[in-house]
């Protein structure tokens, strides 16, 4: 197969598996967007950790699953 | 050099897609979808504001994305206008064989996804930034000298995308006047900053899922409707007529080359996935290390694409330039591309010519949507990075949450001030994607060697990392009024290739020489905080 060949079957391939992704992630991630937004975007969320903690990093984790 | 002379190298591009030779189709539809686009994200973020409590709120979303989310705002940072900018003009400039680009950064993004390469071990040390690993596997002035060439690397990286994403808009709309660049510029970055300063990272990810919705469609429809007009074989005809074999075969020494591909097998594949902070900060937002994977492989498609879909429509503005003698007199004088500043310009030209009334409106809301998405996501990061990583660990006493949010958003105001003005004043003397590769070079080329041994290698210690940062910076060699000025006379690549290997060679050979006194196998397995 030539180069030209090679690059036209690769665009090809690579833009239908990208629309189908694209459609999934479109439609999954919509629906999880409404979930973080309500969950997160309501402002009734509890702080994680002990006031006064300064160490971010330490925030934010396991119990923060927006989903569930 | 003062304004006049440096803004006319992209300022003089807007009449070439606004004049009457290229006519836009942009019309009332187009304007009031882009109006419509405007109130929905400033809306959004006004309305995810209360969701803010916190730095990791802020920076990170809470560490509550999940895996559609958390493709859809990878792909929605990466995916910047910007980006589809110099990836048209490499299709343009370089025929079907820059398709080796988007081919080699989906294959490594695969490759990262399936293994976790340093992007798992990143998120189980439950870091928010990259030099915050910095500080608890080499230190505390580790952390504060690799966040200092961060931002700066970064912020200087990003320090033309406010005038290229303005010339586009200005280009595309048709409005054809040096001081309408000026004027969008503004306008936008006024739009971003409330944005993001508003909304932190939460306001980022609706912005990076509209983003993504919009362009996914957008570019997908454009390249369906400029294929049924131009047809395989008139792109195939007139790569061979501009570029000759070489517009096919990457490795071919009159194209790209062996160096060529090698250097985006770097830059393109790992660093832009796995160590380039903002990319880096979505594995950190997952919610699981398994999320975190199933991200990176889901994404590998988007990162393939997003390079891809701006080089075929690059490719097809070849076809659309050969076809006509004016616009070839342009884009193409003496049969070969134009300079770096014009060709930048022959994509937007081509979609407004290509799309009809309401379709160019989605596109440029879609790119609208990639500019602010990119700018947010950067703002962000590098004032995430200045705050967490170089003022607090300065200071004796801990800093508050107030406080660290409070200096996190003067921040992003100060850096987009200084954006406005770079834009406004720095002289653009050399092709826009070498300024990027060479300014993000200049922190991603240590930071390969930090993150690498730092996570594999029990021997890394900190001498090696203050070495390995130092040689980072010989990245800079590679811009070419520095290179001219020292009597350098090295390309972009070979600068960033030499940086590499000189920051891998002082990180193992200072790591032997200089050892840590502490364990560091202690350090790899026990991070300083706890995830």
């Amino acid at each position: 197969m030539s180069w030209a060949g090679f690059w036209l079957v690769f665009l090809g391939l690579s833009l239908a598996v990208y629309a189908v992704v694209a459609l999934a992630v479109t439609i999954r991630g919509g629906a999880e967007l409404v979930t973080l937004i309500r969950t997160r975007g309501g402002g009734s969320r509890e702080p994680d950790g002990p006031e006064g903690n300064s160490d971010v990093s330490s925030r934010g984790r396991a119990g923060d699953r927006s989903g569930d | 050099m003062s304004a006049s002379t440096a803004v006319p190298t992209l300022a003089a591009l807007p009449p070439v897609g606004g004049s009457a030779v290229f006519p836009s189709s942009f019309g009332a539809l187009d304007a009031a979808l882009i109006v419509v686009y405007i109130l929905v994200t400033v809306g959004a973020a006004l309305l995810v504001r209360r969701g803010v409590h916190d730095m990791a709120d802020f920076v990170v979303a809470g560490r509550s994305l999940r895996s559609s989310l958390g493709v859809a705002t990878m792909i929605g940072s990466e995916l910047g206008l910007v980006t589809i900018m110099f990836s048209a003009q490499k299709g343009f400039t370089g025929g079907m064989a820059a398709f080796h680009i988007p081919l080699v950064a989906g294959l490594t993004t695969l490759l990262v996804g399936l293994t976790g390469f340093l992007v798992v071990p990143l998120r189980e040390r439950g870091v928010l930034t990259i030099p915050e690993f910095y500080g608890q596997r080499f230190g505390r002035g580790v952390r504060v000298v690799g966040g200092v060439i961060l931002a700066l690397a970064g912020i200087l990286n990003m320090g033309l995308f406010l005038k290229a994403g303005s010339v586009f808009v200005v280009t595309v709309t048709g409005m054809g006047s040096p001081l309408a660049v000026k004027w969008v510029m503004t306008v936008l970055l006024v739009l971003v900053l409330f944005y993001v300063s508003v909304g932190g990272m939460l306001a980022v990810v609706v912005t990076d899922y509209i983003q993504f919705v919009l362009l996914s469609i957008g570019l997908l429809v454009a390249c369906v409707v400029a294929l049924r007009r131009f047809g395989i074989d008139s792109l195939v005809e007139a790569v061979q007529q501009v570029h000759g074999p070489a517009g096919f075969d990457p490795l071919h020494g009159d194209g790209f080359g062996l160096g060529y591909v090698v250097w985006m097998v770097f830059t393109a594949g790992l660093v832009s996935c796995a160590i380039w902070q903002t990319a880096v900060v979505r594995a950190c937002s997952a919610e699981s290390v398994e999320v975190v994977r199933r991200t990176y492989q889901i994404s590998s498609i988007g990162f393939l694409a997003r390079f891809l879909v701006p080089n075929f429509l690059g490719v097809c503005a070849l076809a659309w330039v050969v076809a006509d003698a004016g616009r070839s007199a342009v884009f193409l004088p003496g049969g070969r591309p134009a300079d770096p500043e014009t060709t930048l310009a022959v994509m937007p030209a081509l979609l407004a010519d290509l799309l009809p009334t309401g379709l160019l409106g989605l596109v440029v809301a879609g790119m609208l949507a990639a500019f602010m998405s990119t700018h947010d996501s950067y703002l962000l990061c590098w004032s995430s990075v200045l705050t967490q990583d170089v003022v607090a660990p300065l200071r004796r006493r801990p800093m508050s949450e107030g406080a660290r949010l409070l200096l996190s958003r003067v921040l992003i105001f100060v850096i987009g001030v200084f954006l406005l003005l770079w834009s406004l004043w720095y002289p653009l003397q050399q092709d826009l994607w070498d300024y990027m590769a060479i300014t993000g070079a200049i922190y991603f080329t240590g930071a390969f060697s930090l993150l690498f041994f730092g996570l594999y290698w029990r021997r890394a210690s900190t001498a090696g990392a203050y070495g390995s940062l130092a040689c980072g910076l010989v990245a800079v060699l590679g811009l070419g009024p520095v290179g001219g000025a020292l009597g350098v006379g090295l390309s972009g690549e070979q600068a960033g290739l030499l940086a590499t290997g000189l920051a891998i060679v002082a990180m193992v050979s200072l790591s032997y020489l200089f050892p840590d006194t502490r364990s560091a196998a202690d350090d790899v397995r026990r991070p300083e905080v706890s995830p």
